[in-house]
């Protein structure tokens, strides 16, 4: 029996995913050199600017991981099929992982600008609350989760998404000590330190993409194995074997 | 024996409260007499008046390089902790399981097929 011929999704989306690593790994080298060897050091902080250019991409591969988990849970409650509840689980796993690099790099910036490594700022807190929010999703998933706990979870992806606005809009709202370089209030940054915070989006841009195609993909063959069992186990086979 | 055990552990415990107590409340003593002399006095010597240079080599006492190897160290390892003990794992999982029920069913299938 031959094969169903490759919808017209998948024929453009091939090439694209044979590309991805290629293109994920040759642009992280790219940020890793300029960051390090050809963006010149900040004059007040010194070399833990360079944070910098790993934290703000990070962010936005935060907030990327996690719209698709919101559109994901949304896709689920309205049709209960499993692709959308895979994409619900991999945006939230990537989210978390980049939200945990968020957290991770942000203090360590401000152990040396601030002299400590946290402090109760609204765009910290609130981005801790939503990352919380994203661990309860990943919680209810662990192990073997039925219907209700998919429903649940879909509705917790859903309702951790304007958390999203609370971390983008914290800072103009409450100010706080967290620095608003990338805005109009802000006073921007130096010409020369643009090519590096361009490629660490571009590259950790490819890298989110690449982890989220990777985990839906296990996801996807996890609910495949999932429903032979069940099958299996309806004809009585398992004794069988 | 055991009233000797029970004896030595009041007297620790005795001694430990002296020894947590005692400077708390000679601290405690010293602030109000220091509060009290320096409110009778109006004696503001103790207060430091100007900021002047550091006359000694200028250290930075937070080492920035060492952070920013920390940060990307640590984010470099969470990425690759994902993606070797969550995602390919899971990925070999789900195969190895899907390529042994996909067997099964085939076998039966077949037996099936016979019958």
């Amino acid at each position: 029996m031959s094969e169903p011929a490759p919808s017209l999704r998948q024929r453009l989306y091939r090439p694209f995913r044979m590309v991805l690593p290629v293109l994920t790994l040759g642009s992280v080298a790219a940020f890793l050199y300029v960051v390090f060897m050809e963006t010149p050091m900040e004059e007040q902080m010194g070399i833990v600017q360079k944070i910098f250019y790993l934290h703000v991409p990070s962010a936005n591969g935060m907030y990327l991981g996690w719209t698709l988990a919101a559109v994901g849970g949304l896709g689920y409650l309205a049709t209960r099929k499993d692709s959308w509840d895979a994409l619900a689980v991999a945006g939230a796993e990537v989210g978390t992982l980049f939200c945990l690099i968020v957290l991770i790099t942000g203090p360590l910036w401000g152990r040396k600008a601030w002299g400590t490594y946290w402090v109760w700022d609204p765009r910290l807190t609130s981005t801790l609350l939503a990352g919380l929010v994203y661990m309860a999703f990943l919680s209810l998933r662990a192990g073997n989760p039925g219907a209700t706990e998919k429903r649940f979870a879909a509705t917790l992806a859903m309702l951790g998404f304007p958390l999203m606005f609370l971390i983008k809009f914290s800072v103009q709202a409450w100010s706080g000590q967290h620095p608003v370089v990338m805005s109009a209030n802000g006073g921007g940054i130096a010409p020369a330190m643009y090519p590096a915070l361009i490629l660490g989006f571009v590259s950790l841009g490819f890298l989110a993409l690449w982890l989220l195609d990777a985990r839906f993909t296990a996801e996807r063959t996890s609910q495949e194995a999932q429903r032979l069992e069940l099958l299996v186990a309806e004809r009585g086979w398992m004794e069988n074997q | 024996m055991m009233l000797f055990a029970k004896q030595l552990l009041r007297a620790l415990a005795l001694a430990a409260v002296f020894l947590v107590t005692t400077p708390v409340f000679a601290q405690e003593g010293n602030g109000q007499e220091g509060a009290t002399t320096s409110a009778q006095t109006g004696d503001d010597e103790d207060r430091s008046t100007e900021f002047r240079t550091s006359a000694g080599p200028q250290i930075d006492r937070v080492p920035g390089g060492k952070l920013l190897i920390g940060a990307y160290g640590l984010a470099w390892l969470a990425i690759l902790m994902f993606m070797w003990f969550r995602i390919d794992r899971q990925q070999k999982r789900a195969t190895d399981e899907l390529e042994r029920l996909a067997s099964v069913v085939n076998r039966h299938l077949k037996q099936d097929g016979r019958d």
